[in-house]
């Protein structure tokens, strides 16, 4: 089994074909540094915050170039996995199982915010203070349908991407762009509203609450959006394009999650449509 | 020989260059800088563990003063917990899994790498701010209202929080990462029925990292915005608020404390059918049991709340569940020891560490099962039994799984040897020494001795000098360990051939290609 000079491990295990081992990135380092003067820069000063939240885009950015070589929508590429192959999971473009993961363990993160909602009884009724302000607006159902036209447009761009339209496949994203930097303004100056009557961060758990469940889905959406900004630019660049698409896949299902979470939040908090002992709470 | 080399040619051809190490994104490289960074915490733990028994093993000693042994208990807690137990063996998996699989990389590469970073500046944050003197004093659980900012103020605990949210979500992030790698990336005719028992035991590990680790985050923007910006988010007047924290962390943690084990787990299923020459007794059943305890993972997180005042309808769930995992644990323990029966047993220094491995651990799954017990956790919560508990899964479970391993798996990524008479000097006192520091504590826990607490009276004395001495065995230990590394990477004495003996290493524990016959 062992040919000379071969552990046992590798004897076995390192045969067949084999992807290209990458040689070396500074991007990992430049992000994990400026994700570290994010944290530090909101502990000791917002100066250095906002260095290293530009730094992290930067890294992004820088990434997102080396993945995607110049001429790389030219390139050969996974295409459409059809659906009746017996290893129809397994190749998946691996883009597919990021967003999946990030997806998973994003959507955990949403149940540990419902559960400090659920710590505090603002599931129940009664318990949000009388000076709480009617959360459903004009905004925040603008923000639902501008969501929701984002994703579809994505979807849409994808599948423009896989059937090589180039130029409608960069419409419908850079119109995803737009409809998803629409939703997180629209969210922005509805918590302005709020914030305004008074119920702000400080205004007891229900204030705080409310602030960071908001605060978890601009975050949400923010990433995505700058997810989809870079490789938005990228596929204007011609570094992604018909035959180099698999990332897009990846997005999608992201993209997907945070439309889902957000569709949630409006209806168990802003409609408050809840089934509770029974009952719809409206 | 395979297309990507042996693990040491990989390292010649890439250059040995400080900035080609420190940009590589080959898995080889990165695992083995992550091993090395998390030892460099478990070292700098250990060295507050020093401190504390230190200043234990006297009465009435006070070199410390009661805010330096409030600092050194939460970095001991912190260092081990977060930034040696849970990462270490993203390290170990990162170097072997792809290679098991038949895969040359991770399936991200620069993610990998990220990871990497993530934790070890994660922990450097901590030290960093210990050395100017921002020292973090609520314990490694930090639990509020102790952790806010009316009694912790100023920025010790903000350095905590943020040093523990970046290596929870490069933590995250590699557990998708490998969950992606194990899924994907396996070469074509590998089937999941077919994986290696220590590939299970990572993807287990990677789905609980994955779906736990972003509680902790929350929790810990949490504990940010209401220390700076005055949220009520753990408002400790209501009853649910002031509990909130507790929810929330050990949803995490005790997942991750599954996280330190598991990986052991398809350690030990990979050197005990080694050094004993027989087939482990069913794979299916470790396979099995281990993703049963990785689902029962996620459920008994409240028996870290039994004496809370919680309803009782919680406290019998988390009991009852508490118990429940102790079956597909004990079915593993037995399944190895039946696999050991009719072999011919070599006491190497990986098989003497994986031995043992499997009798501290269900030392410390016994006294947890009493833990269970609510009226018996009325008793012993905070003592030092639990200190026992903790220490007797953990240290076992990680730190005898993880020597193990690096003694097992050394020649294989090297082609040098660690020294087995130095081998066998460190297990021997590691395995003394501790169970000199952590049995005596049942006795302290069941004579009410409190945990964290600065001095004590004279009643103690005993088993505390007894204690502090196993501590000093333990490190003596660690250091004879850090000698043989550094010895051997010295002289370099080449082993050509698998020093352990020929073995049909993937015959033995899983890894059969589709077809072939055991």
């Amino acid at each position: 089994m062992s040919r000379a000079g071969e552990t046992p491990l590798e004897a076995v295990h390192m045969t067949g074909p084999q992807p290209h081992t990458l040689e070396g990135s500074v991007w990992p380092l430049v992000a994990a540094v400026g994700l570290v003067l994010l944290a530090v820069g909101l502990t000791i000063s917002m100066v250095l915050a906002a260095i290293g939240v530009l730094v992290l885009l930067g890294s992004a950015w820088g990434a997102a170039r080396e993945v995607n070589p110049p001429g790389g929508a030219a390139e050969a590429g996974p295409l459409v996995v059809r659906s009746d192959d017996p290893d129809f999971w397994r190749r998946r473009p691996k883009q597919f199982w990021l967003g999946a993961g990030m997806s998973i363990s994003s959507a955990t993160l949403l149940a540990a915010v419902y559960r400090a909602w659920a710590a505090h009884g603002l599931f129940h009724p009664g318990e949000w203070p009388d000076a709480a302000p009617t959360l459903h607006s004009p905004l925040t159902l603008a923000a639902t349908l501008a969501i929701g036209a984002s994703l579809v447009c994505a979807f849409l761009g994808t599948r423009a991407f896989r059937q090589g339209t180039r130029r409608p496949a960069l419409l419908w994203l850079a119109g995803s762009l737009a409809l998803g930097a629409a939703f997180l303004a629209a969210l922005m100056l509805d918590w302005a509203r709020v914030v305004a009557t008074g119920f702000g961060p400080t205004h007891g758990p229900a204030g705080s609450g409310y602030v960071v469940l908001m605060g978890y889905h601009a975050l949400t959406v923010g990433g995505g959006l700058m997810m989809l900004g870079v490789l938005t630019w990228h596929a204007f660049g011609e570094r992604l394009g018909a035959r180099r698409n698999s990332v897009f896949t990846g997005m999608l299902v992201y993209w997907t999650f945070a439309a889902a979470a957000w569709l949630l939040t409006y209806v168990v908090v802003h409609l408050r449509l809840v089934v509770w002992g029974g009952r719809f709470l409206i | 020989m395979g297309k990507g080399g042996t693990f040491a040619g990989r390292w010649r051809r890439r250059g040995r260059t400080m900035r080609s190490w420190l940009l590589s994104t080959d898995n080889v490289r990165v695992g083995t800088m992550w091993i090395a960074a998390t030892l460099l915490f478990f070292y700098i733990g250990g060295l507050a563990a020093i401190l504390i028994r230190s200043e234990l093993a006297f009465p009435g000693m006070t070199f410390l003063t009661p805010e330096d042994y409030a600092a050194y208990f939460t970095l001991h807690g912190t260092m081990m917990s977060f930034f040696f137990a849970v990462p270490v063996f993203f390290g170990i998996g990162s170097i072997l899994v792809p290679g098991m699989i038949g895969a040359k990389n991770m399936a991200f590469p620069r993610l990998n790498s990220f990871d990497f970073y993530l934790i070890l500046l994660g922990g450097l944050i901590l030290e960093v701010a210990f050395l100017f003197g921002e020292r973090p004093m609520a314990g490694w659980t930090s639990y509020t209202p102790l952790s806010l900012s009316e009694f912790s103020p100023g920025r010790g605990q903000d350095w905590w929080v943020w040093g523990i949210f970046i290596e929870t979500l490069g933590g995250t992030l590699a557990g998708i990462n490998f969950t992606v790698t194990i899924l994907r990336d396996r070469r074509p005719k590998l089937r999941m029925r077919a994986l290696p028992i220590f590939v299970w035991a990572m993807l287990f590990t990677s789905i609980l990292t994955m779906v736990a680790g972003p509680f902790l985050l929350a929790a810990l923007v949490f504990m940010y915005l209401d220390r700076n910006l005055g949220t009520f988010l753990f408002d400790p007047t209501s009853v649910h608020g002031a509990l909130l924290w507790q929810d929330l962390f050990w949803f995490y943690s005790h997942p991750a404390t599954y996280v330190m084990a598991i990986p052991a787990f398809g350690i030990v299923s990979m050197i005990l059918p080694r050094f004993s020459k027989s087939p482990i007794f069913s794979y299916g059943v470790v396979v099995f049991a281990t993703a049963a305890i990785t689902a029962l993972g996620f459920l008994v997180w409240w028996h870290h709340m039994l004496v809370t005042g919680m309803e009782i309808d919680y406290r019998l769930f988390g009991a009852l569940a508490s118990w429940a995992i102790a079956i597909p644990t004990g079915t593993l323990i037995f399944t190895w020891l039946f696999g050991l029966r009719l072999g011919h047993i070599h006491l190497t220094t990986p098989m003497l560490f994986a031995l043992s491995w499997i009798v501290m651990f269900t030392i410390g799954g016994a006294n947890g099962l009493y833990m269970a017990y609510v009226p018996f956790d009325h008793y012993v919560h905070e003592t030092y039994w639990l200190v026992a508990h903790l220490h007797y899964i953990i240290f076992s479970g990680t730190v005898l799984g993880i020597f193990a391993a690096i003694y097992y798996w050394f020649p294989s990524a090297l082609h040098v040897k660690l020294d087995e008479g130095l081998g066998q000097l460190h297990f021997w006192g590691t395995f003394i020494g501790m169970n000199m520091t952590f049995f005596p504590m049942h006795f302290l826990g069941l004579m009410g001795a409190p945990r964290r607490v600065y001095d004590y009276g004279g009643e103690h004395f005993g088993l505390h000098f007894l204690v502090a001495g196993g501590m000093f065995l333990v490190a003596a230990a660690s250091l004879v360990f850090l000698a043989n590394v550094l010895i051997t990477l010295r002289h370099r004495r080449r082993v050509i051939e698998d020093p352990w003996g020929p073995a049909e290493e993937w015959n033995l524990a899983g890894g059969r290609l589709e077809g072939e016959s055991p």
